[in-house]
């Protein structure tokens, strides 16, 4: 929803929607990159960084190691397999983060309205910028050339009149390339898409649609209406959109995220896969409640509301919360209450995603319990926190989550840089 | 009902129950009195259904009966009668009529079976405590107890009473969570080992009724499986009890702190008071640092300045350097009654002891903050 702050005048009005520009910036092998950039001899190999664990995965192989067809997601047998001689790096996320501050900077310098999308990627709306600076293309230019004269990293832009269709564009051209999608070539781009290239559309949607017979974006803007909310309720109206190239999604300004955001924390995860196990469940829920709290207590904030959001299968999403008379800011409080909420519904179908947040914040006042046990609980979570942020998520965590560390490509939000989101 | 009372007599009575009775209307009856009058005088009685209080008044009864009345409007009413004579009526339908000079009230009151009965608590074993004493203990406790905790056993006192040596011992305990307050004082009584947490209204009201008049005496004591009772001549009231377990509260005692300071309790106030206009808003914290003979209290709010103010002491240990609440600290030292308080510490994160000079049947705990 939009947000009336300052940077409304910014704004293209909602008739001009259609004459947007936005750019989508991808930066290509972040990770990698970054440690190439940090050291000389990663450079001009074969390199990749990985997950910190013994049976890792492969977060972010360089361009050279992805020429030896090493992907993200591998494990690291299988990369070294495909790749003999390449050279694994433990995640440093530090590292990243503070990188991602530099190119927040950099993309600031061009328009306020920066959306960071992710750790590595962002979306700029230029559409106010074109008189100053030139068309959208020129701007991506000039972008790409500061990005590699300051920070000696390359990225791929996608240009065009919504979010939906830049994100695309990036992904067309990688690395180092700049796509744009003019409204003309639209239709053309999309006849023969298949669905899943679409940011948004997942497998398990792009499993739905191809049972329906619908594999391509055009197919799927094509397709009537009724027949897609009759299988996906109101997110059917989406799809239809989205294969159409329709997105009215604003690029919402950092300054604009803060202010949602400071009013509450919250997590989300997307499962590996459906999941109607409630003992599954709970045990994400845990590993979403320790992030939680951790950014809490990172913040100084404590809160009195509880809130579990969870989207079923078939993406219909949901949330419950509850108030507390003592606002928390410990993963357990957190997981006690979300935990509660989980009992109390009964689940139609398996769960997709699972999110918690803790809202109605208020400065935490940095007092020490008198009783032992809450004493130690509050030291054991801020010994616990100190850890976890020199060494990386989940270094220490509870013994529930053990087993399940593995789950690495759920990259905590806790990169985000800048004001409070740095927590 | 019919009946003549002096105007400071029943006014008393009263503004004793104001207290009691219900202010967030759960339920209506419970915003209202009980007025009885019998051959002995009136008694007027209110309850919130924890806790319940009586109290018999001088009064010439002509008549008598019984009506359920709203008690604000009645004090209201008699808080600006005119003259020193009141007579009041009750006809039918519960009407009640209040004349006082050339002034006349009629109020609606409703039939006594209405109202709540208040709990029959056996009067046995009984202990007689003074005012003075009982009052004490509770001022000095009753600060830290807890307000609206979900823990709900904090919000009352603990209270423990255990045979000694010199009669019975009566331990009274308040926490919140964030600091603790302990207080021991021998009685002369004889009562088996016992423990009980009351409710902190309770406590407020009973130490209301203690600070109307020094020179009315203690009260009895009487402790049933649910209720306290606490009784004088011509008053009662009865508290329901808290059912649970009350936190391990011996455990958070600093016994090992090493570090000791002796500060005159009114200067030590005053610098608190003064450092603390700086303190920011939401924490209050104000930071001590005790050094060699000094000991140097100081705020910081980066939006508004600094304070910093030094006090010169006998201190020879260790430096060291804690924060805390300033209110925290405020409560305690209002608490405290001898010239020369202590401080005890031991590093920066850990409980500090505050006690009376020279006293060791009081003890304050407060927990310090980051700083």
């Amino acid at each position: 929803m939009p947000v009336e702050t300052s940077y409304s005048a910014l704004r293209t009005p909602h008739s001009a929607l259609s004459m947007r520009s936005i750019l989508h910036i991808d930066m290509n092998a972040f990770f990698a990159s970054v440690e190439q950039r940090a050291d000389p001899k990663l450079r001009d190999r074969p390199m990749a960084v990985g997950g910190s664990s013994q049976r890792g995965i492969i977060l972010s192989p360089s361009y050279e190691a992805r020429a030896f067809g090493v992907k993200t997601g591998m494990q690291y047998h299988e990369a070294r397999k495909k790749c003999p001689d390449i050279v694994l790096v433990p995640a440093s996320p530090g590292k990243y983060s503070s990188a991602c501050k530099e190119l927040i900077t950099i993309w600031e310098r061009f328009t306020p309205l920066v959306e960071l999308f992710s750790i590595d990627e962002a979306f700029l709306d230029v559409t106010g910028c074109k008189s100053l600076m030139g068309d959208p293309v020129q701007i991506a230019v000039r972008l790409k050339n500061e990005i590699w004269e300051i920070m000696g990293l390359t990225c791929s832009v996608g240009i065009a009149r919504n979010k939906l269709l830049a994100k695309l564009g990036s992904d067309m051209l990688k690395p180092d390339g700049i796509v744009l999608i003019s409204p003309g070539d639209e239709e053309e781009v999309l006849e023969d898409l298949p669905v899943k290239e679409l940011c948004g559309i997942g497998p398990s949607l792009t499993q739905q649609l191809s049972a329906m017979g619908i594999t391509t974006c055009g197919k799927l803007g094509r397709t009537p209406l009724a027949k897609l909310t009759a299988r996906f309720g109101i997110l059917g109206e989406r799809l239809r959109e989205m294969g159409q190239g329709i997105d009215d999604d604003p690029v919402v300004s950092r300054a604009e995220q803060d202010e949602e955001e400071a009013k509450s924390v919250g997590h989300s995860m997307t499962l590996d896969k459906d999941c109607g196990d409630i003992d599954m469940i709970q045990r994400h829920l845990l590993q979403l409640c320790e992030k939680v709290g951790r950014r809490l207590r990172r913040g100084g904030y404590i809160g009195h509301t509880v809130s579990l959001t969870l989207r079923y299968a078939d993406f219909h999403t949901f949330s419950r919360q509850q108030r507390l008379p003592r606002p928390v800011d410990h993963e357990l409080d957190i997981f006690a209450t979300a935990s509660s909420i989980l009992t109390r519904i009964s689940l139609d179908q398996p769960i997709r995603l699972v999110g918690v947040s803790v809202s109605g914040l208020e400065k935490q006042m940095s007092q020490v319990p008198l009783f032992t046990d809450e004493r130690k609980r509050k030291f054991t979570a801020e010994a616990m926190d100190d850890i976890n942020d020199r060494y990386g998520d989940f270094t220490v965590t509870w013994g529930t989550l053990a087993e399940r560390y593995h789950h690495e490509r759920v990259i905590s939000p806790a990169w985000r840089p800048g004001g409070d989101r740095e927590y | 009902m019919k009946l003549k009372i002096k105007k400071d007599e029943i006014l008393k009575g009263l503004q004793r129950i104001q207290g009691v009775v219900d202010k967030k209307n759960t339920m209506p009856i419970l915003s209202n009195m009980l007025l009885v009058a019998d051959g002995k005088g009136v008694e007027i009685i209110a309850t919130d259904l924890e806790i319940g209080l009586r109290g018999r008044y001088t009064a010439e009864v002509e008549k008598p009966g019984a009506v359920a009345v709203s008690a604000k409007k009645m004090f209201e009413i008699v808080r600006e009668l005119p003259e020193e004579d009141i007579q009041i009526r009750v006809d039918e339908g519960n009407w009640v009529k209040i004349v006082s000079g050339h002034s006349q009230f009629k109020l609606v009151g409703l039939p006594k079976e209405e109202y709540p009965s208040m709990p029959d608590v056996a009067e046995e074993g009984m202990i007689a405590m003074d005012g003075d004493t009982l009052r004490d203990m509770i001022k000095k406790t009753l600060y830290a107890a807890g307000e609206n905790d979900a823990r709900y056993v904090l919000n009352g006192l603990f209270v423990h009473l255990s045979p000694s040596k010199g009669g019975l011992n009566i331990r009274m305990v308040g926490t919140d969570g964030h600091r603790l307050s302990m207080i021991d004082r021998i009685v002369d009584a004889k009562h088996k080992e016992e423990s009980v947490i009351i409710p902190k209204k309770a406590m407020m009201e009973l130490r209301r009724l203690l600070e109307e008049d020094s020179s009315q005496g203690g009260f009895q004591i009487g402790l049933s499986k649910n209720h306290a009772l606490f009784k004088r001549d011509g008053l009662v009231m009865v508290s329901k009890l808290i059912d649970g377990n009350y936190p391990n509260y011996q455990q958070v005692l600093p016994t090992q702190n090493t570090k000791k300071v002796s500060v005159s309790k009114d200067i030590f106030t005053h610098a608190v008071k003064r450092v603390s206009i700086l303190s920011k808003e939401k924490t209050n914290a104000v930071k001590l640092q005790l050094e060699k003979d000094t000991l140097l209290l100081s705020t910081n709010n980066p939006e508004v300045g600094e304070a910093n103010e030094e006090l010169s002491i006998d201190y020879k240990g260790e430096s060291i350097s804690i924060g805390f609440n300033s209110r925290y600290l405020m409560d305690v030292l209002m608490a405290m009654d001898k010239e020369t308080i202590t401080l005890e510490l031991n590093d920066s994160l850990s409980p500090c002891l505050v006690k009376e000079e020279g006293n060791d049947d009081y003890k304050c705990v407060v927990m310090p903050m980051r700083v």
